[in-house]
This record gives C-alpha cells, structure tokens and sequence, in this order.
C-alpha cells in the first residue's frame, strides 16, 4: 500500500513539480516583487506599499479597470446568451444537425490565436471586408476600430463568436433535462417559453453558474484581442488590464509596478468570483434540492 | 609493468597539454540583432577576424528585433551577456543610467581606434562620462515625400514649416478627403515638434539636469497646437482616423501603399522599407528639411542608429574591443560587413566604401544622412525622450485631442504635468 502511494506520487511528481516551479514560485515572487522597485537589470530595491500608492494616483489604472470590467460585463452576458441560444437550437432533431455543431464548434477551435485576431482586423478595418460589404448597400464607411465605442464592440464580438465550447457544454445540459418535466407541462397546458423558462433554465443553473464563472475569469484576463487588433486604442479605450500590465513590466521595465497591478486584476477577480458563489444560492438550483438551495 | 606506467604518464601528461592549449584559446560571444543581409555580413565579418586572430574564437547569437531586448535583458540580469553586444541608443538608460552596465570602451582605446569616430557621435554613446556604447552609423529624422502623389497635386517640396502647413488643403482641394501630405504617428509627432521648438526656442524638450520638461506652459501650448494645426488644415491625418485602420506599421496601410499618404517624417536609415511597400511605379525622394529664420540648430533627432558595447561581466575585454575595432575600422572587417549596418560612422571604413562604390550618393538613406551631415545640430537629445511611458503618454493625448475628449490646452497641462512625473520616475 505504501509502495503503491510513492509510486503514485512519483508519477504525478512531473506536473507537482512543473506547479511548484513555473506557477507557484512565480506567483508568490510576484507578490514580493510587487512591493519593490525592480527593472530586472538592478536589484530590487524594497519600498513597501509605494507601487500600491502611486496606483491609487494613477488615471491610467482606473481607465484601464473601467475598460476591463465594461468589456468583461459587455461579453459574459452576450456570449452566454448567444450559446445557450445556439444549444438550444442544436437539441432539435433536425436533419444535419451534428454538421452544424461542428461548424458551430469550429471558432472555438481556432481559440484566442493571433490569426484570427489578425483577421478580425482585416474585417473590421475602415478598408476592410465589412466596410466594403456595406458599400455594396451605399452605406459609408464606418470607423469600426476608430471610434472608442465600435472599437470595444469589434473586440468584444470576436470573444463572443468564440462562443462554442459554453454551447457544447449547455447541450449536454439540455440533453440531460428530463423529458418527463417537459410531457407533464404539456399536460397542463404550458407553452414552449413557460417550458423554457420554468423548467430548462431552473434545471441548467448549475451548468450556466459553471459557465459564467469560467468565461469571466477568462474574459479577466483577455490579451490577444485587444493588442492585436487596436493596440488599446483608440484613446485607451480598449486598453485592458492585462495589457496594461504587460506593458508596464515588459515595455517600461517597471516589474514592481506590473506586479503590483497583476495581484490588483487577481483581488479583483477573486473577489468577483466569491460574490458570484455567494450570490450562487439564491439562484443556481442542484438536483435534490428544494427550492434554492 | 613500468613501461605501461611510464606510457599511462605520458598519455595523462599529452591529454593535460591538450586541455591546457584550448585553456589558452579565447573564447568571445557577440549578439546582434537584424535581417539575414546583416546575419550573412557579420558573420563573414567576423570569419575574417577569426583568421586574423587565431587564437580567438567568437561564438554569434543573433535574432530578429522581436524578442531581441527580452532575450538580451534576461542575460544581463543574469550576468550572462555575450562579450560584444549590438545595443540600441535608448537602451543606456534602462542599463547603464551611471555608465556602469557595460565597460568603459575608453579604457581599451589602444586597440579600438577612437580617432575614427566624430566627438558628437561618440558623446551619444557616452554614460556619467564613460563610453558604454560605440556608434556603428548614425540616423536622424527627416522629410520624404512620394514623388509621384506631389507631382499630381501640382506641388513642389515643401522649404519651410509653412510651406507644410499649406500643402494640407491644395492636397485636400485637388486629390480628395483621403489624400494628405504626411502621414505622422505619435512618435513622429513629438520629433517633429521638438525640432520646430528646438529651431525656435533653442531648447531640447527634456531637461536632463532637472529631470523634467525644458519647456514652459506656453511653449508646450505651442507644441500641442501645432499638431492640432495640422490636423485642422489636412496636412496629417488624424490618429482618429489612422486607428480605423487597426494596428499594424504606417507601411503596410493600404493609404501608404496607394500613395494616399504622401510622405513620412522618418529614420533616413529605416526609410528604404517606406520605400519598398509603395505601389510601383511610386517612389520616395528626400524633402528639404524646414529650416526657421535665423535658428542655429535644425533640432535633429540625430541618434546612432545602432552602437556596440562590451558586457560589463565581459573576462576577454580587451579581445572584445579588438573584435569592434576589426569590424568597424580595419578593412577586411568594414568591407565584409558593407552597408548591412547602414553607412558606417567609421571615417576609414566610409572612405573605402565610397571610393568602391559601396555607398552611392542616390540611395534615399545615403541621400538622407547626407542632408543630416550638413545640417546644424548641435543640441543632444535626451536619452530618455524615448522613454517609452513618456512617448505613450504623448500618443494618448494626441488621441484623446482627436477623439474630442480634451481640448489642446487641457492636453498641453496634462502632459506637462504627467509627463513631469515620469521623467522623475525614469530618471530617479
């Protein structure tokens, strides 16, 4: 028993050391690092809360807070709402159905990668695909990625097209309803949008609670977009958080600073998460429960 | 038995000699970062210095520019920087703000040949009085418009700044909403500026002794409103309406390559790319470079284009030095090397290269460096007018300007105040 106990650890021993190294230390240096002045070249010099201070000071930070929980509050509901439509749609019987859950599937596939980062910006351009499709209609072009608000729209719809891997998972939530639910609504009468909202979506709260929480933490810490595409811009406006700190550690070589902003973005989403779970009890309902639970 | 000791002794006592000759033979690292031309160039450069000092081996790690400062940072704070770096003029500050990053190229002046390089050149290099980088070539910003868009507005190079400013509504006027002069992002911007400042005021924008902006509120009033100027009358497009465009270089903007965008305010020595992205038949000439009445200094953004230094971790210095001097000043070295690191700064190697035809006078960057070479400049820029925080700040007021949400006055203080801060941040 005891062997067999070694001989597991040591097998997992490749991914606890590979955490212990590339994620735990990194994490609490970090930490320490956050409260000195370090430019990787000279050694850090301890100054307390000073990096916390001048955040408080600095406009750049609060702009950049206000841009990220705006794309993160723009983007979790669309994307959820869309995927749950779409799964919806794919728990029909229809013919050629398993076609169209790959094609659906296929963005999600393609992921966060700078290609499509770099397409979307083909799109999107005052040159580019949408424009010129516009124009067929006479409409003149519009600055999609030159005006604040389209710019954050265009970033947005492309985490928002990545929506299959929520729908893949509200399928097998839909899936998993229990007809019976749905043949005794009938009975009594109710309509498709009472089954809809009275049944599938009290039943699938666990899967859009687990849904919601793995987007936004994800959304949290958006990069490829927004670097790719707009830079930040225009005018800061789709400067998100993590390129800010990207910047501030790896383009002003300001490492206190950009540490110091990373445990500010970690607070944040730790502290958004556990309002979440909180909040999760009055409406998420498990299997078994009597009301919420 | 005794033979075989004997013969067991001897063979330890050739393996030693053996270990104790290559104990003997140096070896130097030496980085660089560049396209394959420069590649190709620098290692041949560097065979022939292997030829000529055989008891020296060198070992070349070179990249392309992304990713070439990351890489090159990891191993200074790791101490574990090659012997001979090519190192870029803004990068003094971020490694050597007291001159003691990198050696001191003065101390090794008995095999690396000073006299080669003009006193200007070599103070651009120069921390706290101790040269930590050796320019290779030099670059400045100047004018180049597309010879083929001015001619169909009918105009010729603009002489001076107002020539500039009118140009923006005749261009308007006889080619359309999308047709402009010049094309300007920040960074051009703020160069440009300070050189009109510069021409006007005799003043630098950064104040190295007193670590903030030389300017007054009036004068950095002045530099904001002549952007917005330009913007006003069609000159440059607006960063509004660049951004419409997404991110990408100046260059590979469909504008640029149509012609639309009729010049740029650019590195003599980064203008061939300009140059080469442009629709055929179209092409680049050099601009006359405004000069106001009177000025003794045009304002020249005038920095080496590239230097090399000597890691301060460095145990083979003096070899290090030697490899420098081979590449910049001896003629094996500069003739291998050619212009794969634009014009050379070194007298002995551009005298060579002119004379065989190397450098030809018609090249738009050769063309560019030599209206630099004959314009006044003696005012230094500030190493830290680069800062990349202080030039960020710069191209978010210019949006923020463009985008409505401030006014030139408002922009003006901000960056004055904000920009302040930084400079003491950087310069602590």
């Amino acid at each position: 028993m005891y062997e067999n106990h070694r001989l597991g650890l040591l097998y997992i021993s490749p991914y606890i050391i590979g955490l212990l190294l590339f994620t735990a230390f990194p994490f609490l240096s970090s930490l320490i690092i956050s409260f000195t002045d370090y430019d990787l070249i000279n050694p850090p010099e301890y100054i307390g809360l000073d990096n916390y201070r001048y955040m408080m000071e600095d406009e750049t930070f609060y702009q950049s807070m206000w841009v990220t929980f705006a794309y993160v509050f723009l983007t979790i509901p669309l994307k959820l709402a869309f995927a749950l439509f779409i799964a919806f749609v794919l728990n029909f019987k229809l013919r050629g159905i398993k076609f169209f859950r790959t094609a659906y599937y296929i963005p999600s596939i393609l992921g966060s990668s700078v290609a499509i980062a770099v397409l979307w910006r083909a799109i999107f351009s005052l040159d580019g695909l949408l424009n010129n499709f516009l124009g067929i209609f006479g409409v003149e072009a519009i600055s999609w990625l030159g005006e604040p608000v389209f710019a954050m729209f265009s970033v947005t719809l492309l985490r928002v097209w990545q929506f299959g891997s929520a729908m893949v998972i509200f399928l097998a939530a839909l899936q998993s309803v229990p007809q019976s639910q749905y043949e005794a609504a009938l009975i009594d009468g109710a309509s498709k949008w009472q089954m809809f909202t009275k049944i599938t979506i009290p039943l699938i709260t666990p899967v859009i609670f687990f849904n919601f929480i793995m987007q936004t933490t994800q959304a949290f810490q958006e990069f490829t977009a927004p670097y790719v595409i707009t830079g930040g811009g225009p005018a800061k406006s789709t400067y998100l958080f993590s390129l800010y700190i990207y910047e501030t550690a790896f383009k002003y070589f300001d490492l206190g600073y950009g540490s110091a902003l990373a445990w500010v973005l970690f607070v944040a989403v730790a502290i958004f998460t556990a309002i979440s779970f909180k909040s999760s009890k009055y409406w998420v309902f498990y299997s078994g429960d009597k009301g919420g639970k | 038995m005794k033979i075989k000791t004997i013969a067991f002794l001897v063979g330890i006592a050739s393996v030693g000699s053996m270990v104790s000759v290559n104990a003997n033979a140096e070896e130097l690292r030496m980085s660089w970062w560049g396209g394959n031309s420069r590649h190709a160039a620098t290692n041949d450069a560097v065979k022939e210095f292997e030829k000529a000092n055989p008891t020296i081996s060198v070992k070349t790690e070179y990249t392309g520019w992304g990713g070439h400062l990351e890489r090159l940072t990891t191993q200074i704070a790791g101490n574990t920087e090659p012997d001979v770096m090519q190192t870029n003029w803004n990068w003094m500050p971020i490694f050597s703000a007291r001159g003691d990053g990198f050696k001191d190229l003065l101390d090794y002046s008995d095999v690396l040949d000073l006299s080669q390089f003009d006193e200007s050149a070599l103070a651009a290099g120069t921390n706290d009085g101790k040269l930590n980088g050796l320019p290779i070539s030099m670059a400045a910003r100047v004018f180049y418009f597309n010879k083929d868009t001015w001619d169909r507005a009918g105009l010729a190079y603009p002489v001076s700044w107002d020539d500039i400013m009118k140009a923006g509504p005749i261009f308007k006027e006889k080619l359309g909403d999308e047709y402009f002069p010049i094309i300007l992002e920040g960074r051009d911007v703020i160069a440009m500026n300070r050189s009109f400042m510069v021409q006007k005021y005799g003043i630098p924008m950064v104040d190295d002794v007193n670590k903030k902006i030389a300017y007054s509120e009036a004068q950095m009033l002045e530099f904001f409103q002549m952007y917005a100027d330009m913007i006003k009358n069609h000159v440059a497009p607006s960063s509004k309406y660049v951004a419409g465009f997404g991110k990408a270089n100046l260059y590979e903007h469909k504008p640029w390559i149509n012609g639309q965008w009729a010049g740029v305010y650019m590195w003599n020595s980064a203008i061939n790319k300009y140059n080469d992205n442009l629709k055929p038949p179209m092409s680049l000439e050099l601009g006359f470079y405004p000069m106001l009445k009177g000025s003794k200094d045009a304002g020249l953004f005038y920095k080496p284009a590239q230097m090399f230094s000597i890691g301060k971790n460095s145990e083979n210095p003096e070899d290090a030095a030697k490899l420098i001097n081979f590449i910049l000043n001896e003629p094996a070295g500069y003739n291998a090397m050619g212009l794969a690191r634009g014009v050379p700064l070194s007298l002995a190697a551009r005298r060579a290269l002119s004379l065989d035809g190397t450098i030809k006078d018609d090249d738009l960057s050769v063309a560019g460096l030599s209206q630099i070479n004959d314009l006044p400049k003696h005012i230094l820029t500030s190493a830290h007018f680069e800062n990349p925080r202080f030039l960020g700040l710069f191209e978010e007021m210019m949006e923020k300007m463009d985008q409505g949400d401030i006014s030139v006055e408002d922009a003006a203080k901000d960056f004055m105040s904000k920009g302040n801060r930084i400079l003491r941040r950087a310069m602590r």
